[in-house]
């Protein structure tokens, strides 16, 4: 008797302790998500309510609806509806509520046992090539992109970023850690003769928790998003907004040696909408934009933000990170050190 | 049983309870501000915090959008903040620091209300105006971009048809609603708009991979391409080597040796192009450019050349 | 004797050599978080300190989408032409701090925290280190 008590008990204090995460329910997904283009059938997409549009698709069997809401369809279906951070269950449930607003017009065929593999399989094809190009955000050391090219070429460049990193510690962007991510009244900036200086919250005390990185806040923003450990709001009022990532890779050719650069639409989409950047810093047109280093260290392009409040561009190799064939690469000569 | 159906009812609570704290995010949140006025109240930050107030009631923006206003209501709301106010000095001179430190926060309630009432939209319209117009510069980008890569992928023309036509007509009815000066509502109308341009170019667009490459279209773009690279190697050492130079004075004669040689190069290249012969004036550049890296790379900064 | 005077040669030496460096480094004393933004488009004329505001806190709790295209902020210090009436009437600042998502605008000395006569800028930012550019960029 007594240890069921306390088991309940328990079980009633975690209760407490832990947030219930409430799942949304299908209706609420369709609402924030998918009635963006299943409500008036942009796309070509079948319409909420509408029968004929569900019946050939509902004809395939409910398992391979819910494959092409998971992972997208080549006709147009974007992966989850492009929030890649919805569970599968509330997807899943999203359909369900589509369908179910055409039950009488439509019967769904018997759930299959296995799911369709042929269109999942497409998709994902689609997808690994532009993946391989994808720049790792690397945390301490920037990490070689995938190298098609010989094991020679990478690893004599991982040897020197080896001693570049370490010989970087002397680079005028990295202070030692005395001078770094100062709290308020010490930083120079803010006055410390005013009392509410004092009350804010140091820097430091954020950070502790936060992957690291080689520069700018010492904060790797982009993984701390991957890692969970930071969820900031998509919009003002809603804290459960999720973000619309699109995946889409834009490669840059380089003069010389220098990798070439891999602009990821995916990690910027996390944190930007289009309108910050289109058209009022790039305009959307392949060939309609001259980027220089020389702008972005002045503060245009890229730099409107890297370097600024981004990253700076003393990282060259998170964006410089597609390697070029072994034969364009001299062997790269060592500072004279 | 009656145990049974006790923790069962226990358990229900919890879990309502549970669901309740998420829902208010119940446990105080600590802030800045909590911290602030926490704190003990010092004279010379409450003296300063005075000053700021008067200048607030008297100078401020806000109290010349009340004055311009002439809105009853909002003067008398003013009125009443600077009686406050006066009470706040009273208190403070008396040596009463608790006293005056809340009659100032009176104050600064009472003088933000009268500045809502003040009519502030005469300030406030031109923000609304611009966000307009930077949402309808976007809408506009994406279905420009929308368009083109619809055509080029040879996507369904029916659906790009609808498509377009949806954004079309909810521009059309922001356009309307912008003319007879209601920006919000218009924004409001291009935001749908917005997104089902958005959406569409992400259906179209997700997944892929484009590649801008390299090719100059005569030597005098690879000239121009190559002055930039200059540019930024110099900017480059800036950056990345000039707190090293001041601290190493031999280091700093080596790099001060490259980069001379490197701007003897460049003013070569720019009197070949001078000349027209651009060919003359990359491959001179490329050697500047070359120098500056290896003026980086001895200061101890490894880069690609 | 002759050691001595060699002694404070070599001493007059460093002390030359430690003056000289320290002429030329620039003793950049002014090391706030990376991304801070000091405005002071009105802050000096009206008698406040100049405001600073913090990215990186501001970073963990949003993205950059809710101010930068919902709340209509521009890519640009200072280039808002934000004053106490806007803030009041709830754009800018105003639309979280107002109590409700955020501390209310009441506080004045936690925004208003800047040394005086900080000129508007961003801080640590590159072009803050490139003050002289060598060249102007193609665009």
């Amino acid at each position: 008797m007594k240890i069921s008590n306390r088991i309940t008990a328990i079980v009633a204090g975690l209760c407490l302790a832990l947030p219930v995460f409430a799942q949304q329910s299908g209706k609420d997904v369709y609402t924030k998500v998918c009635s963006t283009c299943h409500a008036t059938g942009l796309a070509g997409s079948p319409r909420l309510g509408n029968g004929g549009d569900w019946a050939p698709r509902a004809a395939k069997g409910v398992a391979s609806l819910y494959q092409s809401a998971l992972n997208g369809t080549p006709k147009g279906m974007p992966a989850k509806g492009g929030h890649m951070t919805l569970p599968d269950a509330e997807v899943k449930a999203a359909v369900d509520y589509m369908l179910a607003s055409v039950k009488d017009a439509v019967k769904a065929a018997k759930p299959e046992v296995e799911p369709k593999k042929e269109e999942p399989k497409k998709a994902e094809v689609k997808k690994e090539e532009p993946k391989k190009e994808e720049p790792r955000k690397a945390e301490a050391k920037p990490a070689p992109a995938p190298a098609p090219v010989a094991a020679s070429a990478s690893s004599s460049v991982v040897a020197t970023e080896a001693s570049a990193a370490d010989i970087n510690s002397f680079n005028r962007l990295l202070k030692p850690a005395s001078k770094r991510n100062l709290p308020p009244p010490e930083d120079g900036i803010h006055d410390p003769s005013n009392d509410g200086t004092h009350a804010l919250q140091p820097p430091l005390t954020a950070f502790s928790s936060l992957p690291k990185s080689m520069s700018g806040n010492r904060v790797n923003w982009v993984e701390a998003i991957g890692q969970k450990k930071i969820n900031p709001r998509y919009d003002r009022n809603d804290p459960k907004a999720e973000p619309i990532v699109m995946d889409m890779n834009i490669v840059r050719e380089v003069k010389g040696s220098m990798p070439d650069v891999v602009y990821p639409h995916k990690q910027h989409t996390e944190w930007l909408d289009c309108s910050n950047c289109h058209p009022a810093i790039f305009v959307p047109q392949k060939g309609a934009n001259a980027i220089s280093m020389a702008a972005i260290l002045l503060g245009e392009k890229c730099g409107v933000c890297h370097g600024k409040v981004a990253f700076p561009v003393s990282e060259c190799r998170n964006c410089h990170s597609k390697k070029k064939d072994i034969a364009k690469a001299p062997a790269p000569a060592t500072a004279a050190k | 049983m009656e145990k049974f159906i006790l923790k069962a009812g226990l358990l229900a609570v919890a879990l309502v309870a549970g669901q309740g704290l998420v829902a208010q995010g119940a446990i105080a949140q600590e802030s800045a501000a909590t911290r602030l006025s926490a704190g003990k109240i010092d004279k010379d930050q409450l003296l300063f915090n005075m000053e700021s107030v008067g200048k607030l009631l008297e100078s401020s923006s806000a109290a010349r959008q009340i004055e311009s206003s002439k809105a009853p209501e909002a003067m008398a709301r003013r009125d009443r903040a600077r009686e406050i106010y006066k009470s706040a000095r009273a208190s403070f001179n008396a040596g009463d620091l608790e006293k005056a430190n809340s009659q100032l926060a009176e104050v600064r309630a009472a003088f933000f209300e009268a500045v809502r009432l003040a009519a502030p939209e005469e300030v406030t319209a031109k923000k609304l105006e611009a966000d307009y117009r930077a949402r309808l510069d976007s809408v506009n980008a994406l279905l420009g971009a929308y368009r083109r890569v619809a055509s080029e992928k040879g996507s369904a023309s029916k659906t790009v048809s609808e498509t377009v036509a949806q954004i079309d007509k909810s521009v059309a009815e922001a356009a309307r609603l912008a003319q007879s000066g209601k920006y919000k509502e218009g924004r409001t109308e291009l935001d749908r708009a917005y997104l089902v341009a958005k959406a569409g170019i992400s259906s179209l667009r997700s997944g892929d991979t484009l590649v801008r490459s390299l090719n100059f279209a005569s030597k005098e773009e690879e000239y121009h391409y190559e002055i930039d690279r200059n540019d930024t190697h110099q900017m480059l050492i800036k950056v990345l080597v000039e707190e090293k130079r001041a601290g190493n004075p031999m280091l700093d004669q080596q790099v001060q040796g490259f980069v001379t040689k490197a701007k003897e190069l460049r003013s070569a290249a720019e009197s070949a192009a001078a000349r027209r012969d651009h060919a003359q004036a990359v491959k001179l550049l490329e050697e500047s450019t070359v120098e500056l890296v290896r003026a980086i790379r001895n200061a101890g900064i490894y880069i690609p050349g | 004797m002759k050691i001595l005077s060699k002694l404070r040669a070599s001493i007059a030496l460093a002390a030359v050599l430690i003056l000289s460096a320290v002429m030329f480094v620039d003793i950049n004393d002014a090391q706030a978080e990376y991304g801070d933004v000091v405005i002071n488009n009105y802050s000096d004329g009206a008698g406040m300190r100049p405001v600073v505001f913090p990215h990186w806190f501001h970073r963990v709790r949003f993205r950059c989408k809710v101010c930068h295209a919902d709340l209509g902020f521009k890519f640009q210090a200072g280039g808002n032409e934000i004053n106490m009436v806007k803030i009041i009437d709830g754009q800018f600042c105003g639309a979280c701090h107002n109590g409700d998502i955020a501390w209310s605008v009441e506080n004045c000395n936690l925004c208003h925290s800047g040394k005086p006569n900080t000129p508007t800028q961003v801080h640590e930012s590159t072009v803050q280190k490139l003050a002289q550019p060598s060249g102007a960029p193609k665009k």
